[in-house]
């Protein structure tokens, strides 16, 4: 779908915006957290099965919690912000600056609901607000939604028709030597993507003429 | 001084609550779930700042704001936003509201003394 020099310009600019995300991030858990690289996964997990089943995060395997908001008219989709069900946990005490142990088959309260669909709303719209300065497009958002489920369940239903494409954006980060893997997942139709390839193309063209 | 918090968030009317009492430990304070639980608040109370979410549910942000400029044009109440929402074109319009600052989540004790230095120097 796209050239090695587009997707080298689009992993540039998520490098950023996860960046962007993860300092806003510490600041909710008031901790320094270390990141990796992310991984940057664009492809259509109907149409490249084989690629995307080989890539994907290993957790995708298992119980998950994702806080997820569509958004946009002309740039439109899914974000999800997915993690383990237990590094949600993980993070919803850093917020909350608590130190009980959690149950390892714990449920969810209605405050970690609440602070996970809050950490969501922050990470989302940082990485998709920021998008849309780039895009120079209004997004407009719905109400962010918490669900835990086992991810391998609802696959098919995040990536619903055939036209979709995926960016998958898997980072590991460490907050008090604790690791916590967590995905950002933006699904875009075949319109927003064109729009996405329009403009990195203009900023190409503006760096390499 | 009453300050009104409208977010549909609980952790952050606790935060906002918690945050601003620093600085303002006589202030009285309330908070409301959305937009319109705000206005009926804001009717009720009087108060004389608020800071508001954006994206909330029954009432968001923007139509708040906009209610009450129709409503209460020559309200003496100011108003902070503190939103999660990154997008320039959003603040701008935001601003063009007539709210006092637009910040961005997450909230912090920092970002209550902005708000701060903002009221005691009005």
């Amino acid at each position: 779908m796209l050239t090695s020099i587009q997707e080298d310009a689009l992993r540039e600019y998520m490098n950023i915006f996860i960046g962007q995300a993860a300092s806003l991030l510490s600041e909710m858990v008031n901790k320094k957290i270390k990141l990796t690289t992310p991984n940057i996964l664009f492809l259509s997990p109907n149409k490249d099965k084989q690629e995307y089943d080989s890539l994907k995060p290993s957790f995708f395997n298992s119980y998950v919690v994702s806080s997820s908001i569509n958004f946009g008219k002309t740039f439109s989709g899914n974000a999800q912000l997915i993690f383990p069900k237990y590094s949600s946990q993980t993070l919803v005490r850093l917020c909350l600056g608590e130190n009980e142990e959690i149950e390892e088959d714990g449920n969810l309260t209605d405050t970690d609901f609440d602070v996970i669909r809050e950490i969501g709303n922050v990470l989302l719209n940082a990485v998709l607000g920021a998008l849309g300065n780039l895009l120079n497009v209004k997004l407009e958002y719905t109400l962010p939604e918490v669900h835990t489920f086992f991810f391998p369940d609802k696959e098919k239903d995040v990536y619903k028709s055939k036209e979709t494409y995926v960016l998958i954006i898997s980072n590991s980060f460490t907050v008090d030597e604790v690791k916590v893997d967590g995905v950002i997942l933006i699904v875009l139709n075949m319109e927003s993507i064109l729009e996405l390839i329009k403009k990195i193309d203009e900023v190409l063209v503006d760096v390499y003429g | 001084m009453k300050i009104l918090v409208i977010d549909d968030s609980m952790l952050y009317q606790r935060l906002n609550v918690t945050y601003l009492k620093e600085y303002f430990p006589d202030a009285e304070y309330c908070v409301s779930a959305n937009g319109l639980e705000g206005y009926e608040t804001y009717l009720k109370e009087n108060p004389d700042y608020i800071i508001l979410d954006l994206l909330m549910p029954v009432m968001n942000g923007v139509e708040f704001l906009h209610k009450l400029k129709e409503n209460h044009p020559d309200t003496k109440t100011k108003i902070f936003v503190i939103s999660a929402d990154v997008q320039k074109i959003v603040k701008d319009e935001i601003l063009s509201l007539g709210v006092l600052k637009f910040i961005n989540k997450p909230f912090s004790v920092e970002k209550a003394e902005e708000i701060a230095t903002i009221i005691r120097g009005e």
